[in-house]
């Protein structure tokens, strides 16, 4: 696939994002309709461009990183034009595509840094599996810190008394709250399912010491664990609101450590992964 | 064919006059009837609200029927006329279209850019085409002038923010909690402001909680009106825990409920939302509690505040809604001017 399309791509997701901006910003239902048929003509490319890949390398589309990244991107910006559709929920997409965004760069930006071949491992049933929950773990965490932000964002509106537009057009702070939980609870369980994966997969191979080596592992068995402690909080109510949607937000950022930690780290079971 | 207007509104008569003069809807079929037994316009309409008593009508002979129509006012209110002439107002095309849209669009209204008018000119509407009082030329502007109501609304900000206090603190409430449905609220005082940001929740499905010390009895009364139910002042703290909103309306002279009393109160919440609404003055709430997480403190002032904000931006659009409006105006004279080679 030519780079310009992967560009192209992007900047229909980019332009999409301005569109929603404006609309939320300067209520232009024309600037919204922009948006609407930008993301849906990018979501589009970007589905037919998964498919051309996988017709001419018949195997799991998301085997290494930069695939994973692009997969997952698409997942999301799929998922955001369904809650849309369905629930209208243009705010949504206007908070989520900015991290859409940075995955999509990253994916297209690590194409060319992928590692090795991961030769037999490209067949096993335990890539799909684990790569698959840890992406759709992934995805809840996006949309988890979406309305983390919108939390925060709408809060500090509250509680500054400064009211904007977005102000009218942002949902209640308990309605993001609800989300929020369920977006975080969906990604925790998913990731962990992926990580659980990983060690069966680890096991089999008989990889088991080796794996605990490897630093993507390692920060990934702590990302969870926080964003488990973070869950936990919340649902034993000691902590609410703000500081579980700033808690939300820091974590991802671990997240993101965690995302990286393989592609540029020298060692490990993930190295260039 | 001209259109004309004859009436008065909350700007031009008191409201002893008003009340005389008003139509209760009831009343508005025979009032129509005996209009057109008097001959009062070829096509006519009568739009009645608290705040103005208008008659809108279509015709050759306007001037006899004007007279008429003022005689009818003076015999339905049963005030002579030279008691309220000097208040009414009597307008013939274009000013008498300009001012039809003006009201269907809020912007003639006591709260400019209140969406009430439109139900209240739709419902006179079709009340006239009911008892088969209008005709084409009042069907085509009374459908026109809901049309310009609606597009004004669309393409300006005239209707955007709330301009009371208490449909301000609706509005923040409904940006706290995803809906007022089953909300407590609880009132600590019952002075007037604070029951009616209180009823304006209730409207909403809120469920309030009434407390006072000095006036128990009063707070039972409201409790009863209100569907609530009274706390006596020694045990409202024990029942912080069920509710959402706290209004403080006291006569208190100093602050009574103090930043750490407040933080005792989110721990014993779990940290669910809180939102204080301090109405007293002197403010019963110490301000330092709005640093508290999950605490959303507004006083009478910060209240008043936005809701004069909401106001003068409401009013900021005025200029471009006359423009709009004097588009249609001249709009709806061509086609008037087409169908019946009236003047414009």
């Amino acid at each position: 696939m030519s780079f310009a399309v992967y560009i192209l791509i992007f900047l229909g997701y980019f332009a999409s994002f301005v569109c929603y901006g404006f609309d939320l910003v300067f209520e232009e239902e024309g600037a919204l309709l922009y948006g609407k048929r930008l993301l849906f003509s990018s979501l589009l490319a970007h589905g037919v461009s998964l498919v051309v890949s996988v017709s001419r390398e018949p195997r799991w589309v998301a085997a290494y990183f930069s695939e994973s990244l692009y997969l997952v991107s698409f997942l999301l910006v799929l998922l955001l034009w369904i809650l849309e559709r369905r629930f209208g929920v243009r705010f949504f997409v206007l908070f989520s595509l900015p991290v859409v965004l940075l995955l999509y760069l990253l994916a297209v930006l690590s194409m060319g840094r992928q590692g090795d071949s991961l030769g037999s491992a490209l067949f096993s049933k335990w890539l799909w599996i684990h790569t698959g929950f840890i992406w759709g773990g992934l995805a809840g965490f996006v949309a988890a810190v979406s309305c983390a932000l919108m939390y925060l964002f709408q809060s500090w509106q509250l509680k500054s008394k400064r009211w904007g537009k977005l102000f009218v057009n942002l949902p209640s702070l308990q309605t993001l709250d609800r989300f929020h939980f369920a977006f975080l609870s969906i990604g925790a369980i998913l990731f962990s399912l992926g990580i659980l994966g990983g060690l069966f997969w680890a096991k089999e191979i008989k990889e088991m010491g080796g794996l605990w080596r490897d630093p993507k592992v390692f920060l990934s068995f702590l990302t969870c664990a926080v964003y488990w402690s973070v869950l936990g909080l919340r649902l034993s109510s000691l902590r609410r609101g703000q500081k579980i949607a700033a808690g939300t937000v820091l974590v991802f950022g671990l997240l993101f450590v965690t995302l990286m930690s393989s592609t540029y780290a020298p060692s490990g079971f993930h190295a260039g992964f | 064919m001209e259109v004309w207007v004859l009436g008065l509104n909350h700007k031009t008569a008191p409201v002893e006059v008003r009340e005389r003069l008003s139509i209760p809807s009831h009343q508005l079929e025979e009032c129509l009837k005996s209009l057109e037994i008097r001959g009062v316009f070829r096509e006519r309409l009568l739009l009645s609200t608290c705040n103005r008593t208008e008659i809108y009508g279509a015709g050759l002979d306007s001037q006899n029927s004007i007279r008429l129509a003022k005689e009818f006012l003076s015999e339905h209110s049963r005030l002579a006329l030279s008691d309220f002439e000097n208040r009414l107002y009597v307008l013939s095309q274009p000013d008498s279209v300009t001012h039809l849209f003006s009201v269907a669009s809020g912007l003639n209204s006591m709260v400019v850019g209140e969406t009430e008018i439109i139900g209240q000119v739709k419902e006179a509407y079709l009340a006239a085409h009911r008892f088969q009082q209008t005709g084409k030329v009042l069907n085509a502007l009374f459908q026109r002038s809901l049309k310009v109501a609606k597009s004004l609304r669309s393409q300006t900000d005239i209707g955007t923010g709330k301009v009371s206090v208490a449909s301000v603190a609706v509005e923040l409430a409904e940006k706290i909690f995803e809906r007022l449905k089953g909300v407590r609220v609880m009132v600590l005082g019952t002075g007037e402001m604070a029951v009616q940001v209180t009823k304006a929740m209730i409207s909403k499905g809120a469920l309030p909680l009434m407390v006072s010390k000095r006036h128990y009895e009063r707070a039972q009364h409201l409790a009863g009106e209100l569907g609530g139910e009274a706390v006596p002042y020694e045990a409202y703290e024990t029942r912080i825990k069920e509710i959402d909103v706290f209004i403080t309306s006291t006569e208190a002279p100093l602050v009574i409920i103090r930043a750490e009393q407040a933080r005792l109160w989110m721990k014993l919440r779990h940290e669910r939302p809180l939102f204080l609404i301090d109405m007293a003055v002197p403010r019963n709430i110490d301000q330092a509690a709005e640093k508290l997480d999950n605490v959303y403190l507004y006083n009478i002032d910060d209240l008043e505040g936005i809701a004069d904000r909401n106001k003068a931006f409401r009013e900021s659009q005025l200029e471009e809604c006359s423009r709009l409006i004097r588009n249609q105006t001249g709009f709806f004279m061509g086609w008037l001017g087409k169908e019946f080679g009236e003047r414009r």
